[in-house]
């Protein structure tokens, strides 16, 4: 049931996980698909519509959302939009987005680099 | 930011990501590195490969170009027919013994090559190989074989297998066989029975791999060499066989092969020398015979050579010799039409697949590419590497050398005035380079004068051989005439000598002509005297007959005396 974790949300008061910001951009998700059904390029344009308010680092925030609320359609879409996003960019690039950072040893990450040295070419600039 | 997503997350995104940026993205942190290369995400990634839309479409081509021996696997779009080529991607390894290798198969994106009794799985999408470990059926330990190789994938063990049939150069032994399991990474010997009295069509070519086993295509030595389809199943390691239609003619070259997610047989037919050609047939439904149908067949009498793959849009892609170059070819069966699609290679060695992108071989341990088999873009990126960190380095000790200015100023000082010195022999330098330019360029022109000069020498040394060659005729002309005038000269003398003969001859013929008279006047004379002696005798008497008679008897003989 894709509401059971919303109706535990609306029950639950002292919630920190999901600002309202968020949640109105991810409850609404669920009619549009019904409204739009099977139908790939209107709901390619409505996503697009979504995204282009969206900074890239607020989808992180969009993703825990829609897991905590077990959503998976739009797990799987904002997956997907994150995926697109970060595929050819460089590995700092990630490692900020996602606010990572890196705990190799100094030789090992180069080490790691040489070893696949075709994976990093032409990948976007910063 | 400060929110941590989840590793379940992190994993739906990394499950959407290219393998490029997957392997780059190795780098990111240590739980990422560990995240993809465990053995789970490897194959959970390649399921999902499957189902995406950007997969379904493309076909890798692996072909191999001599001199030097390198082979190109190129990923090809199959979705439209302009038939773009997405990438080249070389195997960094080269054959031991200056060929190529010899491929085993491929399965899900994975190539199994060979030589001799080295195996080595290759995966192009991570560009990475390994070398397995040595096989249990060597020729050290039983002796010199002839082996039937395949290389197929089990879905249910999501584990890849190399097996190999190896039958002893003494017939009357049944073969040994082995497989080797990715995922235990260690060749074992089966037990399982190879059926009797059945041999292989093909040794060389690809056997197909198809939900979990090997097909080969084999005949019936017992049964008038019928055709049978002889499959291994990775699993319970079994051999099964299964029959084709008796319409399915006998052909001597019969390949397995995967076409449309269906078990098919290529039948190459060239009994008849002019009208060769391969016909396809597929089993629509897995295990039953009657579902084996004949989708079409492709002549073989002009340039096309051998059958690879089916594209989508019904074409079929082929090997063509052209007087050139064997090439890659998509074949259209409607129109017959052959169109090129410019990828040349070494003939037989071609190879069509179904490409998914995989990173299977990531968790495995690196092979030890031994200096020669090394990928040469690799080494040259390596030393740049190399480069931009001494480069570095250079700047760090700079940096140092500023910030203790008070001890190294004399030092500095030395430099500024060894770099004035070097300021003016750079302008001392600058009218010699002119100078070295201007010899040059006078060296250029006495070049060209020489060059002149030589084909000049060419053109005197052309004359002087057809002269000397036009005297050698003349000498051997004069010699002839020598020699004729000799034997001329013999013939005049002989000429002379018959002369003096014929003479003596009519000086002879004269005398005896003379003596002829002589003789023809003595006897008339003798005649006459007969006569006058009878008158006389008669006439006169016998008193004076027989001096007379003497006498004349004394001048007949006196005159025969003289005579």
């Amino acid at each position: 049931m894709k509401f059971c974790t919303v109706k535990q949300y609306f029950d639950d008061e002292n919630n920190n996980n999901v600002t309202n910001g968020i949640a109105t951009t991810v409850i609404p998700l669920p009619n549009k698909h019904l409204k739009i059904k099977a139908n790939n390029k209107e709901m390619e344009q409505y996503e697009q519509e979504l995204l282009r308010n969206v900074m890239p680092q607020e989808l992180t925030k969009l993703i825990l959302a829609a897991n905590y609320l077990n959503f998976k359609e739009a797990l799987d879409f904002f997956c997907r939009t994150v995926a697109n996003a970060i595929q050819n960019k460089s590995v700092d690039y990630v490692r900020k987005f996602f606010g990572l950072e890196s705990d190799f040893e100094p030789g090992e990450e180069e080490k790691l680099c040489k070893e696949f040295a075709w994976s990093f070419e032409g990948v976007d600039e910063d | 930011m400060s929110d941590y997503l989840p590793e379940e997350v992190v994993l739906e995104i990394l499950h959407r990501l290219p393998v490029k940026s997957l392997i780059r993205f190795r780098c990111v942190s240590k739980s990422w590195n560990s995240l993809i290369t465990t053995p789970a995400f490897i194959n959970s990634h390649l399921t999902r490969s499957h189902s995406l839309l950007s997969n379904s479409n493309k076909l890798i081509v692996r072909h191999c170009l001599d001199k030097p021996y390198v082979e190109h696997y190129k990923l090809i779009d199959d979705s439209n027919d302009s038939f773009d080529q997405i990438q080249n991607i070389e195997l960094p390894l080269t054959s031991r013994r200056i060929q190529h290798f010899r491929l085993i198969g491929s399965a899900n994106g994975l190539f199994s090559l060979f030589e001799q009794e080295r195996f080595i799985l290759w995966n192009p999408s991570i560009r990475k190989f390994i070398t397995l470990p040595k096989p249990c059926i060597t020729v050290k330990a039983h002796g010199r074989l002839t082996c039937r190789p395949a290389f197929g994938f089990d879905p249910r063990t999501n584990d890849y297998k190399v097996v190999r049939i190896a039958f002893p150069t003494e017939e009357a032994k049944p073969p040994l066989i082995e497989a080797y399991s990715l995922n235990e990474d260690s060749w074992k010997l089966t037990s399982a029975s190879f059926p009797p009295g059945i041999g292989f069509s093909c040794w060389h070519k690809p056997a197909a791999s198809l939900g979990g086993a090997v097909h080969f295509a084999v005949y019936d030595k017992d049964n008038c060499s019928r055709p049978l389809v002889l499959s291994f199943d990775l699993g319970d390691e079994v051999f099964r066989l299964m029959s084709l239609p008796n319409c399915a003619f006998s052909g001597s070259n019969v390949q397995t092969s995967v076409i449309g997610g269906s078990l098919s047989l290529l039948f190459y037919d060239d009994r008849f020398v002019a009208n060769k050609c391969c016909a396809i047939w597929m089993m629509k439904e897995y295990g039953v015979v009657d579902s084996w149908t004949k989708l079409l067949t492709v002549d073989l009498n002009k340039e096309i050579i051998r059958v690879l793959c089916l594209q989508k849009n019904g074409n079929i892609l082929v090997e063509v010799n052209l007087p050139s170059d064997w090439e890659l070819s998509s074949y259209d069966p409607k129109s017959q039409h052959v169109k090129s699609l410019g990828i040349c290679g070494r003939p037989y060695y071609f190879h069509v697949d179904n490409y998914v992108e995989n990173l299977v071989l990531l968790d495995k341990p690196n092979d030890a590419v031994s200096k020669r088999g090394a990928c040469r873009k690799r080494k040259c990126r390596l030393t740049s590497d190399k480069e931009v960190c001494q480069l570095q380095e250079a700047k760090h000790l700079l940096q140092e050398i500023l910030q203790h200015a008070s001890v190294y100023e004399l030092q500095l000082d030395i430099i500024h005035q060894q770099q004035t010195i070097i300021h003016q022999q750079e302008t001392i330098l600058l009218p010699l380079q002119e100078a070295i330019l201007h010899d040059k360029r006078a060296l250029q022109l006495q070049e060209a004068l020489l060059y002149e000069l030589e084909t000049i020498l060419q053109q005197q040394t052309e004359k002087i051989a057809t002269l000397i060659s036009q005297i050698e005729i003349m000498e051997t002309a004069e010699s002839k005439l020598v020699f004729l005038i000799q034997r001329l000269k013999g013939q005049a003398e002989v000429e002379t000598m018959l002369q003096q003969k014929t003479k003596k001859m009519t000086s002879l013929k004269s005398q005896l002509e003379k003596m002829d008279t002589i003789k023809s006047k003595l006897v008339s004379l003798i005649q006459q005297f007969k006569g006058q002696v009878g008158e006389m005798s008669s006439g006169v008497g016998d008193q004076s007959s027989a001096p007379v008679q003497q006498r004349s008897q004394q001048r007949s003989s006196s005159a025969g005396q003289e005579m």
